[in-house]
């Protein structure tokens, strides 16, 4: 069982978390004029890598906060843990993040509002 | 074999410091009454019995004797217990002895002595290597004719018979700054050093004493003391302490991630009486800021024919029982060796009165001293030598020893012949290195000690004393004081000063001779098996022609072979079937690599897994403010979710049919009252809650009234139907929602996922109310005439409270809130009271409405009312992949709206696909017939399979309101084949059930009903 | 029709006396006592906004996470970062509710009455600890967690709130749906040591 440090209330067992599975899928902003199929890239394809792995974690039975976790799948580390909103810091989590294909995908492009839609580096919430 | 009427071994005469033998046992191994003592395990006490026969091999039933003297022990598997408390496949060497424990030995039919599974052995060309997987893989007519030899053969021991456990496990979970596993001699100086430094300790020891080894040590002198009295007394210490928790009887079976390890005590197993007052076992889910394993050595077998014989035991087995438990395993004793500790534990048993007859090293130059103190004591040395057979039938009488080649795989002379009675083998020590491997500890191997060695480790753990691979007992206690100050500083903890006692021990080499199978001088399979995996019964041939048939991956091997599988996990069979496996590919062991062990590291009993989670605490029971009305009122109950809600309320020995039908009719003509408090309620509040509402639903929100109330349903992002219920405008800013029974933890998850993590931007607070509300909702034409007789001080009329829209005042003096709102399709008002009124709301109810036939209804009559006018229940209509527009309710989706959850999914293409599932209703040709649910619809009865299906009945049940059966199913294209015929085929070879295609709002379809009007 | 489990219709909930002596002589190792006339608030505002609260509740909210505020027979739990829980005496509500109502006016917060969706256990004996470490994961060492600490976490398979607000003893809320699992749950745990369930509501000390 993992011990997850809840960003709040510290180093609680795993049976306290839920996962909310991967971190960083930005949601289309609902102007948009993607395809099917570039749609579905946000709402259907998720990555399983073998590795450092930035996923949501929501504390169920304590404080109820989700916060995003930067964790090894192979090892089960826990690299970093870092609020929503934000991205990863450590260069593992960073490196993670960047070389994720979304990054590219129409679907975030559409999330991201028209000021912005040059400045690849921000918005992404989730 | 020994005996039995040569009592060498009298009670009386047996003396040790772990054995009161003033304080004899009785106890019966297989029917058959013995006496030990106390302090005795079952397997010291069957010895002391000179009781050597214990069990039969699991795929031979071949005799088999106890071959060592604690969790390593591979044969002497015994059932103990009676009737439900039955516990089988328990090592006899770690069960303790208490007054009337009842053993009995497995594998075996119908007796120990006489076995007919042992004609096996004769036969035994039909069990090699991959045996499961060769008949697994061979023609299908092949598997009959095994099966049965399978279904006995497969599995270990027998559980309890079916009777209920009576014992009671308990878990607990607990926190330390450093856990400890192992209480010997480095495991309690690693101890004695974080514990006077202040850290939370744990220290658990596998045995009920402490001090592991050093109790069975003749020759170690710690501080002056014996190494049992110097153990004694670091305990003492530490139980003073009131940072240390000491657990003796504790096996740590699992090391799992971020230093979670699982640990089983036994507290009361070793208890005759049994206090009903103390749980059996106890599991302890421990978290450890840091690990220190001491958890000792094993020692390896020697691989040769007949190794497995009653009476071949491991060389530290032997003087175990010999110091610890005042037992002398032989009479006549030869030793097989390839290493100079065991010479000590011959000499040992040699001074006792065993007398060893011949010591047989594999090696060519021992310690000259050794050879002398054997000649001195009068014992024959065989150097160069390894024993090339054992003989006996039930119990080793013979061996054939014959000199070696130096490197040890050929013979280089004729064999000698001894008789004996005790053969003891010692190959050397492998570290018990299984929780650190569990941990993802890596291992290498160690040239000199010829073993596997802790190398780097994964989790926050050191590995000290012998399970590192430091067999001297002065190292291993350096290591262990070394160990513990590194915890307690990356705990941030400062180490306290502790002064390493002076050990004196003989020195030993530990430089076994690598020789992992004594030659035969036969060829390979001829000349008697000699067994590597004991309790699996895989032989050193057995891997040979596993490589040969082309397994070459360890991992494949271990399969193919089973060894090292099940409860053993290759403890004492590990090293010896790697070698051999290195050997076979012409590799070496560190390129072989090794299995990764499993846990549990001994077996644990499902019962302490289980703790007290069974039975009524399973799992939570959620009850509602009126739950002990409805079961004085003898209503039956279903679970929905954890909740307990009434199901119906039969009335003098009305069924289920009859019961639901006066409910359902009682509430369209008079008056229903259920039990609505289980609906999930979230007070939702913040200047963008309309908004809020306005994305999660799909319909439209903004414009909604104070006081009004609305139906909405919510999707997932995929455009699925999520959940529904009515929401309500108490204020601008105020809304007050309700969500399905069972969907209420979720909503209030997802909702807040959305605040969170979307829209942060959005003023929304949510709070859940489920349980502040008792809801009593009150359903039938004579609804209102009810509330009024009731007494309140709301107007009824339709002109102030019309129907979707919610007043606040009192009921029968008590403070409520009403909702108008209906899932009956009659006048209906649900009404909320604080849950402390709940009970007063549903008493004064019933009390004013008997005069109007008031009827308490349950959730069956619920579905049936629903049914009749079409409402869907999500997670009976819908299953994950229906949307609105497949419900056929396409009118609550707003798409003008710029956003919802779900919007641009319903969108997707496919979504407007005409083959998709659609809701429809059904009426049957025989209006009496009730389609089972889950049916499904075919258009052509008779076509040949495979079968076209058009889909599924969701809801299905007798409407006596309408007088005939009503169903509603999710059919391919449904809503274009309205007025079609279709057909469900029964399972019981009735014919199929004819239904026609129709509209699902089969009652009332104008509404007029809402009002009271009819 | 609906399928249903046939154990439905059993008696859920061992029935165990309210009783049990601790086998070992003495006193029993947990003690429970429900307490009643309290008036529970579930508090949602930011800690800015909420520190305009802090006269009328009588001390500071408690801003740093899993830490509780004590103040005569009112206690203020953090449960999350814009969360907090508050316990007052019930003859206080109807006035305390107006004047949080003033003082908030305008400001983004919701205040709302559980009192009846929880229900409050008061946990004492020298083995209370022993008892809820059989089913919570926190650590619940005395020097860990220390007076003026709270937690939410789970106990078993029910969601709890332990709050530590004497030296002796410390406060259990879990939602009133939950309140006989957990009680038996409790009951059931405490074999071992004894326990005595005063059912009569108590005071709040
Ligand atoms: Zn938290």
């Amino acid at each position: 069982m993992l011990e997850i440090k809840c960003p709040y209330c510290g180093p609680r067992d795993e049976e306290e978390f839920s996962c909310g599975g991967e971190a960083h899928i930005a949601r289309p902003l609902s102007e948009n004029s993607l395809s099917d199929k570039e749609f579905a890239d946000y709402l259907f394809y998720r990555d399983n890598p073998r590795g450092v792995f930035l996923e949501r974690w929501r504390h169920a039975a304590g404080c109820r906060r989700w916060f995003n976790v930067a964790r090894d799948t192979l090892t089960h580390h826990i690299l970093e843990i870092y609020p929503m909103g934000a991205k990863p810091v450590s260069k593992a989590g960073r490196a993670a993040y960047n070389a994720n294909w979304r990054r590219d995908s129409q679907a975030e492009i559409a999330a991201q509002p028209a000021s912005q839609k040059t400045n690849k580096t921000s918005s992404a919430k989730r | 074999m020994a005996k039995n009427n040569q009592k060498n071994m009298t009670i009386a005469a047996r003396s040790s410091a772990s054995i009161d033998s003033q304080t004899p046992i009785s106890f019966t191994f297989d029917g058959r009454k013995y006496q030990g003592c106390k302090g005795d395990t079952l397997a010291s006490a069957l010895l002391a019995n000179n009781v050597h026969l214990t069990g039969r091999s699991f795929k031979y039933h071949r005799p088999r004797g106890i071959m060592g003297a604690g969790a390593e022990e591979p044969n002497a598997l015994v059932g103990v217990g009676t009737d439900g408390r039955i516990e089988p496949n328990l090592k006899a060497t770690q069960v303790e002895l208490y007054d009337g424990l009842v053993a009995i030995s497995q594998n075996r039919f119908p007796s120990l002595k006489l076995d007919v599974g042992e004609i096996n052995s004769v036969l035994s060309r039909f069990f090699p290597a991959g045996f499961y997987y060769k008949t697994f893989m061979w023609p299908a007519s092949f598997w009959m004719m095994y099966e049965h030899i399978i279904r006995h053969a497969a599995g270990l021991g027998k559980a309890g018979d079916d009777h209920k456990d009576p014992d009671r496990y308990e878990k607990r979970h607990a926190h330390f700054d450093i856990v400890i596993i192992g209480g010997g001699l480095s495991g309690l100086m690693a101890g004695l050093q974080a514990a006077k430094s202040g850290q939370r300790v744990l220290i658990a020891e596998d045995q009920p004493q402490w001090g592991g080894w050093l109790r069975a040590c003749e020759d170690i002198i710690i501080d002056g003391m014996s190494g049992q009295a110097w153990a004694e007394q670091a305990v003492s210490r530490l139980q003073e302490m009131e940072n240390v928790t000491l657990l003796s009887r504790t096996t740590c079976f699992g090391y799992g991630d971020h230093n979670f390890l699982t640990l089983a005590e036994r507290v009361s197993d070793h208890l005759a009486e049994k206090p009903a007052h103390l749980p059996r076992q106890r599991l302890w889910k421990v978290r450890a800021r840091q690990v220190i394993l001491a958890t000792g050595a094993i020692e390896r077998p020697l691989v040769f024919a007949g190794n497995d014989l009653p009476g071949v035991m491991l060389a530290s087995a032997a003087q175990t029982y010999l110091c610890q438990y005042g037992v002398l395993v032989g009479t006549r004793g030869i030793l097989m060796t390839n290493n100079d500790a065991a010479w000590h534990n011959a000499f040992a048993l040699h001074r006792a009165g065993c007398r060893i007859k011949v010591i047989v090293d594999t090696r060519q130059n021992p310690s000259p001293a050794l050879i002398k103190q054997a000649t001195d004591l009068g014992i024959l040395t065989r150097i160069g030598s390894g024993i090339i057979a054992a003989h006996g039938r039930l119990h080793v009488a013979r061996v054939e020893i014959a000199p070696l080649s130096e490197a040890g795989d050929a013979l280089t002379g004729e064999p000698e012949h001894f008789d004996c009675d005790l053969v003891m083998m010692s190959g050397g020590m492998n570290p018990v290195v299984h929780l650190h491997s569990q941990a993802r500890g890596k291992l290498k191997w160690d040239e000199r000690s010829h073993c596997f060695r802790p190398s780097t480790t994964h989790e926050a753990e050191q590995s000290v004393g012998s399970c590192n691979g430091s067999f001297d007992a002065a190292i291993g206690a350096k290591e262990a004081i070394a160990a513990a100050r590194k915890a307690i500083k990356a705990n941030s903890g400062e180490a306290a000063e502790i002064t390493l006692p002076e050990i004196t021990a003989t020195k030993i080499k530990w430089t076994p001779m690598p020789i992992w199978q004594i030659p035969t001088g036969q060829p390979a399979g001829q000349g008697g098996k000699a067994f590597v995996d004991f309790q699996n019964d895989v032989t050193a041939n057995d891997i040979q022609l596993a490589v040969r048939e082309g397994y070459h991956s360890v991992e494949h091997v271990k399969r193919y072979t089973t060894t090292g599988m099940a409860t053993d996990q290759g403890k004492t069979s590990n090293i010896n079937a790697l070698a051999i496996l290195a050997r076979e590919r012409a590799s070496d062991i560190p390129s072989v690599g090794t299995t990764t062990f499993r846990m549990p590291y001994t077996p644990t009993s499902i019962g302490m897994i289980a703790g007290r989670d069974i039975g009524g605490l399973f799992d939570p029971v959620r009850t509602t403010p009126m739950d002990k009305w409805h079961r004085a009122a003898g209503a039956k109950f279903e679970h929905v979710g954890q909740w307990m809600r009434a199901w119906y309320y039969p009335k003098d020995g009305e069924n289920i049919q009859e019961a639901v039908i006066r409910e359902v009719e009682a509430a369209r003509q008079y008056a229903g009252l259920l039990d609505a408090s289980t609906l999930g309620k979230i007070d939702i509040r913040g200047r963008d809650a309309a908004e809020f509402l306005n994305r999660i639903y799909t319909n439209s929100w903004l414009k909604l009234g104070v006081s009004k109330c609305r139906y909405g349903l919510m999707c997932k992002e995929d455009g699925m139907v999520m959940d529904d219920g009515v929401t309500t405008r108490l204020a601008e800013d105020h809304f007050h929602m309700t969500t399905t029974t069972g969907g209420a933890a979720g909503v209030l998850d997802w909702l807040e996922e959305w605040l969170q993590t979307e829209w942060p931007d959005l003023q929304v607070y949510l709070t859940s109310v489920t349980e502040q509300w008792a809801v009593a909702t009150l359903s039938g034409p004579a609804a209102r005439e009810i509330l009024k007789a009731a007494g309140t001080d709301i107007d009824l009329g339709d002109d102030n409270f019309s129907f979707m829209s919610m007043r606040e005042g009192h009921i029968s003096g008590l403070p409520a809130r009403i909702y108008r709102i209906s899932f009956t399709g009659e006048l209906s008002y649900e009404i909320n009271v604080p849950a402390r009124y709940g009970m007063a709301l549903w008493t004064s109810l019933m009390r004013a409405g008997k005069n109007f036939g008031i009827t308490p209804y349950g959730t069956e009559a619920m579905h049936v009312l629903r049914a009749e006018k079409g409402f869907i229940i999500v997670g009976q209509e819908t299953d994950g992949t229906v949307t609105p527009y497949d419900l056929g309710m396409g009118w609550i989706v707003y798409d003008k709206k710029p956003d919802f959850i779900g919007k641009r999914a319903l969108a997707r293409q496919s979504m407007g696909l005409g083959d998709r599932k659609q809701l429809v209703g059904l009426r049957t040709k025989d209006p009496k017939q009730i389609i089972p649910e889950g049916a499904h619809a075919v258009l052509d009865p008779n076509q040949p399979p495979p079968v076209d299906m058009l889909g599924h009945v969701t809801s299905s049940y007798f409407s006596p309101n309408l007088g005939h059966s009503i169903a509603m199913a999710l059919l391919r294209g449904g809503h274009a084949r309205k007025g079609e015929t279709v057909y469900f085929p029964m399972l019981d070879g009735k014919p199929p059930i004819e239904a026609t295609i129709t509209d699902t709002n089969f009652y009332d379809p104008k509404g007029e009903r809402l009002n009271g009007q009819h | 029709m609906a399928s249903t489990n046939p154990h439905a219709q059993m008696p859920q909930i061992t029935a165990l006396p309210d009783i049990m002596p601790n086998p070992e002589g003495g006193a029993p190792g947990l003690t429970l006592a429900a307490i009643s006339g309290k008036t529970l608030i579930n508090l949602r505002a930011s800690d800015k906004i909420k520190a305009s609260l802090d006269t009328l509740f009588g001390t500071a909210l408690p801003t740093q996470p899993n830490r509780l505020s004590i103040i005569g027979a009112s206690r203020a739990m953090w449960l999350g970062p814009d969360e907090t829980l508050l316990m007052i005496d019930e003859a206080r509500q109807a006035e305390f509710m107006l004047k949080l109502g003033a003082t908030l006016k305008d400001t983004h917060y919701a205040a709302t009455i559980i009192t009846d969706a929880i229900r409050i256990l008061r946990l004492g004996g020298a083995r209370r600890l022993d008892v809820l470490a059989k089913g919570c994961g926190l650590d619940l060492h005395p020097a860990i967690f220390a007076k003026g600490h709270c937690a939410q976490s789970l106990l078993s398979h029910a969601s709890v709130t332990l709050a530590r607000d004497a030296e002796d003893s410390l406060l259990l809320f879990c939602r009133t749906s939950f309140s006989d699992y957990v009680t038996s749950w409790l009951k059931d745990a405490a074999i071992e040591y004894g326990y005595r369930l005063d059912t009569s509501p108590a005071p709040h000390r």
